[in-house]
């Protein structure tokens, strides 16, 4: 315990779960707009929140969701929203997918919005009734996670975490590192990168966007040491010849994950940046991020697991049964077998202990880490005037592992050019910018095989 | 006749208008991401249409994307793909087996070993 007078102990005095943060008193916790947070005034913004949150009646078992990027208040909240036995539902602006939807699906009691100055306004709410899970995890008495992540219909699927299990692998004292928040709050990988650089005494360093030229600024003038990141972030940070043309040399380790690595970037990554550890990591919003280990950082054959985690390949698919694994979805039957093993769905070589990722056994689309269904952009496109019929796909893509393509059948004539430029607007204007299809092709013949499945293939070049 | 840099711009053009970038002038070495100010997505885009107003995909296998830099590097990686003179591909590694992975590794290392793959039974 550490030696502080009087008042001001007891004011930062947190509970049992942030109590390991108390060690780093001095150091700095967050970097915002230049600005470093220590972890003293992290710990009172942790105890403001907690005075703030139960005059509104948001005590144990309140489920809170709160909309932002990492700032030191959003930071403050979920740690007080731990600490305090609550449910946390981070969310962030990044999807176009409406939150009142995600607020049912959660039965979020309130929202608190932060603007761009990290202001905020918390709004009440009348939920629908709780889900037996959530109803569960409030008798535990134990904080709680919602995490919403796409299934494999494209359909925003709820998974609930007790947060004391996903959090416990993170409280063992390590390495402390100044680290990039790239990964977004509502992400799994972003909440273990803020968990594991807070609980190690290290430094999270928020970026207000994840531009190349953003990204690249933080990392020189706050030296940052650690960039988690993905492989698309990381072939266009070699195509703006970056590691060239910027300052990188206090960055120790990259790690990259949320889609395949393709190895010509690897292999580029590692000319580009030799003193630069980089480290493949692997993990679900099921189940939370694995433990890896590579015989050499210019392979993408990996061993998965760690404390906590057991790994098969069944039929050539990677399952995982983990024990902080969700508690279920919210919304949705579980996707646990009856021993408790998940299918991640992903299709995996094997070589003894070693595995290596080859891609989703879904017909997903992968864009840059970022999950398109066909479905939801069919919709869309047979919205529009003038179509009978829509099949999208991906095209490989070497920048960003895959890319929305769109093929479409008329009713009635028209040049080909106008239906691109119709079909992309009426896109533009429901979809974000990665479901968009790159190109539409009008096609003579039907989508659709004879027992009325949608045909989804790519484009055919032009003659 | 094809004219591969027409086409190239044009592309440019097409995907740089739907994002609103100036892109009046397009010379050989403006950096597509620095200069232009195209984001991954725009160049997936790009390259996407190339792929099929051109049949043509020079990164398929044979020309890194991390080498393109600017609009030159672009033309001229298509100009070569559709000449047929492409320089030899990087190694391969897509689908490397763990074996040949770790027998890199150890050449990397500089560890004395077998030039041949020899299955050594461990994890």
């Amino acid at each position: 315990m550490t030696d502080v007078p009087g008042d001001a102990a007891s004011a930062l005095q947190p509970g049992p779960l942030l109590e390991p943060l108390l060690q780093f008193q001095g150091r700095e916790a967050l970097i915002w707009r230049d600005r470093p947070i220590l972890f003293d005034e992290l710990l009172a913004g942790v105890r403001a929140w907690r005075e703030i949150l139960l005059p509104h009646g948001l005590g144990r078992g309140a489920c809170v969701a709160f909309r932002g990027e990492f700032s030191p208040q959003t930071v403050m909240l979920l740690l007080a929203l731990f600490e305090a036995d609550c449910i946390a539902v981070p969310l962030t602006r990044a999807g176009a997918e409406p939150v009142d939807a995600r607020l049912a699906i959660a039965a979020a009691d309130a929202l608190i919005d932060f603007g761009n100055d990290d202001q905020w306004q918390l709004r009440r709410l009348s939920p629908p009734r709780p889900p037996p899970l959530l109803l569960q995890l409030r008798a535990s008495a134990h904080p709680g996670l919602i995490l919403f992540s796409s299934g494999s219909t494209g359909e925003v699927k709820a998974s609930l975490h007790d947060a004391t299990r996903l959090l416990e692998r993170h409280r063992q004292a390590r390495r402390s590192y100044r680290c990039i928040g790239f990964l977004l709050l509502d992400h799994i990988g972003g909440l273990n990168t803020l968990a594991s650089t807070l609980f190690g005494g290290g430094t999270l360093i928020a970026v207000a966007d994840r531009s190349v030229a953003t990204v690249c600024d933080a990392i020189a003038r706050h030296r940052a040491e650690v960039l988690p990141t993905t492989p698309t972030f990381l072939t266009m940070l070699l195509i703006a010849d970056a590691p060239r043309r910027r300052d990188l040399s206090s960055l120790s380790l990259i790690t990259y994950g949320t889609e395949p690595m393709p190895q010509t970037v690897l292999s580029a990554l590692r000319t580009a940046l030799p003193r630069v550890r980089l480290k493949q990591t692997y993990g679900l919003t099921e189940v939370g991020i694995l433990a890896t280990r590579t015989d050499d950082a210019g392979s993408l054959w990996m061993r998965v697991g760690g404390a906590g985690f057991e790994t098969q390949v069944r039929d050539g698919v990677l399952w995982i049964r983990a024990r902080g694994a969700m508690l279920g979805y919210l919304n949705a039957p579980s996707p646990f077998d009856a021993d408790g093993w998940l299918c991640t769905g992903d299709v995996v070589e094997q070589d003894g202990d070693y595995i290596r990722i080859c891609g989703r056994r879904s017909e997903v689309i992968n864009v840059g880490g970022e999950k398109v269904f066909p479905t939801e952009v069919e919709n869309i496109i047979l919205a529009t005037d003038n179509i009978a019929e829509a099949a999208v796909m991906g095209m490989p893509s070497p920048v960003t592992g895959q890319v929305v393509v769109a093929c479409v059948r008329l009713v009635a004539d028209e040049p080909a050019h106008q239906v691109e430029a119709r079909v992309l607007a009426q896109c533009r204007r429901h979809l974000p910018e990665f479901k968009v299809p790159a190109l539409v092709e009008v096609a003579a013949h039907a989508l659709h095989s004879p027992r009325f499945k949608t045909l989804r293939k790519t484009p055919s070049a032009a003659p | 006749m094809l004219n591969v840099i027409a086409e190239i711009d044009q592309a440019l053009r097409r995907v740089g208008g739907d994002r609103a970038l100036d892109l009046a002038t397009i010379q050989a070495d403006h950096a597509l991401v620095d200069d232009l100010g195209f984001k991954s997505i725009d160049l997936a885009r790009i390259i996407a249409i190339l792929r099929i107003r051109l049949n043509a995909d020079p990164f398929a296998r044979l020309v890194p994307i991390t080498e393109v830099r600017t609009v030159g590097d672009l033309r001229a990686a298509y100009e070569a793909c559709l000449a047929g003179n492409l320089p030899s591909p990087p190694a391969d590694n897509a689908g490397q087996s763990r074996a040949r992975a770790r027998l890199d590794a150890r050449q990397r290392r500089g560890q004395a070993g077998p030039a041949s793959i020899v299955p050594t039974g461990d994890a």
